[in-house]
């Protein structure tokens, strides 16, 4: 999952991107509301993190602008405001969810998981293919009954085939939502990590590889 | 509780009432003397006349009264008559008039000048009034009178040649009382339908007159003290409650005013302390997430001392500030320089300048001493300075004066400040205070202004703070004292 976080104390910042890239996070920063709004106008962010007290433009001045312009982007507010008139006022812009300054690290991860998961029609809070038990919330993967030993990027990536269960995703989609901004003169990246997680998830294969096209998570070959 | 409007209309009806009384009573009793002068003058020059009649009679020859009581049937009547009695010096009755019948009259008397009067009941039981007069009958011998015959009735009559005599005429006064009676009706009439009128009348003048107060005090009693609207009267206000008006506005923008100014410092307050709360809450749970990755644990312990000490700042800084506003502080006095101080103090934020390329424009006068605190003293100056350079856009300019005047001392520091409003001026000084609503300022925490403010009063300053085409500038005026020393 690709994140934009838009917060302007510094400590929050980096802590947050620290966390958040522990996880499996692709995290991308913003110190001020201008530079926030070029990234998220351009980059194709899973969700943006929006800090609403910023520098120059103002976290609602940004989300009112992506709105206008379509972007349909999962945005989450993270503010001190904690008034019911501030809440309402930033869902009824266009957030998609409110957290309250200070909040809980884990309440913000179980927040952008839930976002992720509404935006990819998943409702339950465990993917299942055939004998594969994907639980996103504790990061834990099942294959019949042997627990897998995954990294939190290679969870990230089987995370993000199972959550397009049946689709193909492109390698340049799975560099951007797991790397972000970081960049590879060696695309095999993915390809490298695919093989790793593959061998972890023995047989019968689950990911196929759509030549030309990139990856699906699938029971039968496409 | 006293009322204005009761209170005038019932002194205001008093008054009425006692001075429709008092003119009541005057006009009767000038009317009752008037008409009593005039019926015992009548009454007077009656008797007189009457001893004027019956002298001849009694001095002379013959006695015919009732000859003279026949002219006069007043004497005689039945109905409402009049009364008289003659008496001799020696008290002796001479002659009684009919209506009298077998009664008598009083005898008291006074001179012919000077008779006396007095009221009395007539024998009929009328209200009277009688004179009394004593009179000296002449002798008047009538030339074709026989000497002795006149003896003989001298004799009879008792009257001697000289005699005195004692007149007591007497009449009703039932004319007298009866217009009296109806005067005194007529302004007890008047006087109870003036008073009636009067009060309808008072009451109608002190209620119109009354109703802006009553209005006033109306809107006051329903008005919201939660509201900031101001207070409608309606109706113009009256000259004598416009000061009032006018001050109960101020008081009361002033009050809201001050309500506004202490939701804000809550609320900024709170702001303040959930920034670094935040970041601390953050950092711990990532710590106590991964606590075997080293590198994270000691970040996470030098991050939450950092923060820590922010805090504390902050406290410090919001005590300190909060013994400046109470005046607590102790207070030194020592002869400073400032012209130094200011160097000094600028000397600090040189890599300030650098960097931001500004130009520190100075006008410092040498020899600028005044007594004063000089930790007290170093706080305004180096909040103002700092102040001066953070704000200043790149590549622009500060600029410090220090300078003796006639009143003392004057410090000011201005800088360029486009971005500042006019209307954001007043609020420079609101404790927490931010232009931007950027939740992190470094290490600004929008105290300094406040601290100022609060530190230049307990030195004796006046301190300013004034926007004029873009240039901010804050000065300070050290009074005189009356050595000559500033402070």
């Amino acid at each position: 999952m690709r994140l934009l976080v838009v917060e302007d104390s510094t400590r929050l910042r980096t802590s947050l991107q620290s966390g958040l890239e522990r996880l499996g996070f692709a995290v991308d920063t913003a110190a001020d509301g201008k530079t926030g709004l070029s990234l998220a106008k351009v980059e194709p962010y899973d969700a943006i993190v929006l800090d609403l007290m910023l520098p120059g433009i103002s976290g609602l001045d940004i989300l009112r602008e992506l709105r206008q312009r379509g972007k349909a982007t999962d945005v989450l507010i993270l503010s001190a405001r904690d008034a019911v008139e501030d809440r309402v006022q930033g869902l009824e812009l266009g957030a998609d969810d409110y957290l309250v300054k200070p909040f809980a690290f884990d309440e913000l991860v179980a927040r952008l998981r839930a976002m992720h998961r509404r935006k990819h029609g998943v409702k339950q809070a465990v993917i299942t293919l055939a004998d594969l038990v994907i639980e996103p919330a504790t990061r834990r993967v099942r294959r019949g009954e042997v627990e897998l030993d995954l990294t939190a990027r290679e969870f990230a990536l089987l995370e993000l085939l199972a959550l397009r269960l049946g689709e193909t995703v492109s390698r340049i989609e799975i560099e951007d939502k797991l790397y972000g901004m970081e960049r590879f003169p060696n695309s095999n990246v993915v390809a490298s990590t695919i093989s790793i997680l593959r061998a972890k998830l023995g047989d019968p294969p689950l990911i196929h590889t759509r030549r030309r096209l990139g990856y699906v998570l699938s029971e039968n070959t496409p | 509780m006293r009322s204005i409007r009761r209170h005038l209309s019932h002194w205001l009806l008093a008054g009425m009432a006692v001075m429709i009384l008092v003119c009541g009573i005057g006009c009767y009793d000038l009317v009752r003397r008037t008409l009593r002068q005039r019926f015992d003058d009548a009454l007077v020059d009656k008797a007189r006349a009457f001893t004027t009649l019956v002298e001849p009679e009694l001095a002379g020859v013959e006695f015919p009264l009732e000859d003279t009581l026949a002219r006069m049937p007043e004497f005689t009547r039945e109905e409402h008559p009049e009364y008289f009695e003659l008496w001799l010096g020696d008290g002796v009755s001479l002659h009684r008039s009919p209506s009298l019948r077998a009664t008598h009259l009083p005898m008291r008397f006074a001179t012919m000048t000077a008779p006396e009067l007095w009221d009395l009941e007539l024998s009929d039981g009328r209200n009277g009034r009688a004179v009394g007069i004593r009179f000296e009958v002449r002798e008047r011998v009538p030339t074709e009178v026989d000497p002795a015959v006149l003896d003989v009735l001298r004799t009879e009559t008792g009257i001697d040649s000289g005699g005195i005599v004692t007149l007591v005429m007497a009449r009703g006064s039932e004319d007298v009382d009866r217009i009296l009676a109806t005067l005194l009706l007529a302004l007890g009439v008047a006087g109870g339908s003036l008073l009636i009128g009067t009060a309808l009348w008072v009451r109608r003048v002190v209620r119109t007159g009354c109703r802006p107060v009553l209005e006033l005090a109306q809107r006051i009693e329903t008005l919201d003290v939660e509201s900031e609207t101001p207070l409608d009267t309606g109706a113009e206000v009256p000259a004598e409650l416009r000061a009032f008006h006018r001050r109960f506005q101020q008081y009361r923008e002033r009050i809201a005013s001050s309500f506004a100014r202490e939701k804000r410092l809550t609320s900024n307050i709170a702001h303040e302390l959930r920034t670094p709360i935040a970041e601390l809450r953050t950092i711990t749970e990532l710590a106590l997430s991964w606590p075997g990755d080293l590198d994270l644990q000691q970040k996470s312990m030098a991050e939450s001392h950092a923060i820590a000490l922010q805090m504390e700042r902050l406290l410090r800084t919001c005590l300190r500030l909060a013994r400046l506003q109470s005046g607590q502080a102790p207070l030194e006095s020592e002869a400073l320089e400032v012209s130094s101080l200011l160097q000094r103090l600028s000397r600090r934020s040189l890599d300030v300048l650098e960097e931001k390329e500004i130009r520190f424009e100075a006008e410092l006068e040498p020899d600028c001493i005044c007594q004063t605190d000089p930790e007290l003293l170093e706080l305004v100056l180096s909040n103002l300075l700092d102040n001066a350079f953070q704000h200043a856009p790149r590549g622009t300019w500060v600029h410090v004066l220090a300078r003796r005047e006639e009143r003392g001392l004057r410090i000011a520091i201005a800088n360029p400040a486009e971005d500042l409003a006019p209307d954001e001026l007043p609020r420079l000084e609101e404790p927490f205070w931010h232009k931007s609503s950027s939740a992190s300022h470094d290490d600004h925490l929008g105290l300094g202004l406040a601290m100022v403010r609060a530190a230049s009063r307990m030195l004796g300053a006046q301190f300013q703070a004034n926007l004029s085409d873009g240039r901010f500038e804050t000065s300070l005026h050290l009074v005189n004292d009356e050595q000559g020393a500033t402070g």
